[in-house]
Parts: C-alpha cells; sequence; structure tokens
C-alpha cells in the first residue's frame, strides 16, 4: 500500500514540476508556448505521469506491464470497463507525443492533456477504491 | 464547368463547411469523442487544405513566390510577417486540423471544434487581406 502511494505521489510530482517548467520557462506568449526545448520537457514529464497513472490501474488488473507493448494494448485494456477514458487515454497520449515530438504546443493543448489526466487519474482512482472493497 | 463553377468550388469556406459536415454525419459525435477516426483524418485534412487554400491566394496577390515546392515554414514566414495574432491561430489550425485530426485521428471533439475555429479565423483574415489589396 505504501509504495502505492509514493507511486501516486510520483506521478503528481511530475505535473507539479511540468506546470513550474510551462510557467517559468517555457513562457507562454499569447496561445502558445514560445521555448520549444522547455514545452517538449514538460510534456515528457506529462507523458511519464500517465504513464505512471495507468501502470498503477495496470497492477490493480493483475496485467503484467511488460506484456503492454503499444498505448493502443493500454487501450484496450481500458476499453473493457470504460470506453470515454479509453478513448481519452488515447486523445491524451497523441496530443502529448506530437507535443514532444514538434515542440510545438499552444495552451489549449497543454490544458485539455492535464484536465484528461486528471479524469483518468480520479476514475483510476474510483476503481482502486471499487477493487479494495 | 464554368468559370463560377471553379471558384464557388475553390472557395475556403466551403472547406471548412465540408469538414463540419463529415464530422457531424459521419464521424459521428458521442460525448465530447468522435467514433471514426477515418472521418476524423478525412475531414482534418480538408479542413486544412482551406486554410492553405486561403493562404496561397494571398501569397499570389502579394506575388510572393516560392522556389520549388511550398512548405509550412514558407506559410509561417508569410503570417508572421504580417500578423503576429492570425499566426498564432495559424499554428493553432496546423497543429489542431494537420497535427491532431489529420495524422492521428484524434477523436476529441474539442480539439475539432478548436481546430476548426481557429481555421475560419485565419480564413477571415485572408478575405479582409484580399479586400483590402484589391
Amino acid at each position: 500500500m505504501k509504495i502505492k502511494n509514493n507511486k501516486k505521489d510520483i506521478a503528481q510530482e511530475y505535473i507539479l514540476e511540468a506546470k513550474k517548467i510551462l510557467r517559468e520557462k517555457a513562457i507562454r506568449d499569447g496561445i502558445i508556448y514560445k521555448h520549444p526545448k522547455y514545452t517538449k520537457k514538460a510534456a515528457r514529464l506529462i507523458l511519464k505521469s500517465l504513464l505512471l497513472i495507468l501502470n498503477k490501474y495496470m497492477k490493480i488488473q493483475n496485467i503484467n506491464i511488460k506484456d503492454l507493448r503499444t498505448i493502443d494494448d493500454y487501450v484496450r485494456i481500458i476499453a473493457l470497463k470504460n470506453k470515454k477514458i479509453a478513448i481519452k487515454t488515447k486523445s491524451t497520449y497523441q496530443c502529448l507525443t506530437a507535443v514532444i515530438h514538434y515542440g510545438f504546443a499552444s495552451h489549449d493543448t497543454i490544458k485539455t492533456s492535464l484536465d484528461s489526466i486528471k479524469e483518468i487519474s480520479d476514475w483510476i482512482k474510483k476503481s482502486i477504491i471499487k477493487h479494495i472493497k | 464547368m464554368t468559370m463560377k463553377d471553379i471558384t464557388e468550388i475553390e472557395n475556403p469556406y466551403n472547406y471548412i463547411e465540408n469538414a463540419k459536415k463529415i464530422l457531424r454525419e459521419k464521424a459521428i459525435k458521442n460525448e465530447g469523442t468522435y467514433k471514426y477516426p477515418k472521418y476524423v483524418k478525412m475531414a482534418g485534412h480538408i479542413a486544412w487544405c482551406g486554410v492553405l487554400l486561403a493562404l496561397d491566394e494571398l501569397m499570389n496577390k502579394n506575388n510572393i513566390k516560392i522556389r520549388g515546392r511550398k512548405d509550412i515554414k514558407d506559410y509561417i514566414e508569410f503570417v508572421r510577417k504580417r500578423n503576429r495574432k492570425v499566426l498564432d491561430l495559424l499554428m493553432i489550425s496546423y497543429e489542431k486540423l494537420h497535427i491532431f485530426m489529420g495524422y492521428d485521428g484524434n477523436l476529441s471533439v474539442h480539439h475539432s471544434k478548436i481546430g476548426l475555429e481557429s481555421a475560419k479565423d485565419v480564413i477571415d483574415w485572408v478575405n479582409k487581406q484580399l479586400k483590402y489589396t484589391k
């Protein structure tokens, strides 16, 4: 149980660090971020956070993470329980990988990704509570 | 086909309308997401073509000639010199329509909506510029 809590904290820490980088280094210029280098860095942290959260869900489903090769494998498993969350997961993953590749992101893209991650995380939390009960 | 028919087809607004129609009728909306990535990709490509068509027209009016094939960087450079706010809108259209929708077939309704809105804003700006250059 203690390990699970630590992992949750790491995911949250990644998000906080990404937000700090976006605010202080990537710097918002109108509706887009100015510096691609830092935008990429922040997107990488957000993606790491998303993957940590997903891995946590896979653990409670007794699925070996090493068997999951692509995001579609994760999405397929989530879709068995919640299709909307599964689509959101894939959409967020696609957005973040695009930002990491191109280094360009609008404020809206980052905000939507963070909101989706929060929604996914909340749903996973609920699943864990159900699982424990 | 008359000259009038050609100009009617090549209206950038028609591209946006067609993209919206494909999203509405074929991609099928359901609780903030679309059902079929194939049609999202199609709509993204069409709307992005509309933006490029409008910008091409404006570039021609301004006698801008690019050697070889045009690149997104050429369009960005062209808009950057004229209006920074429109440059932001162009970049958002590029991100949402071309990359998220066109390449990835991203099923998020939110991204499609923002992409189409900014594409329309870019075309509106081009329209104003074209009137001004006349």
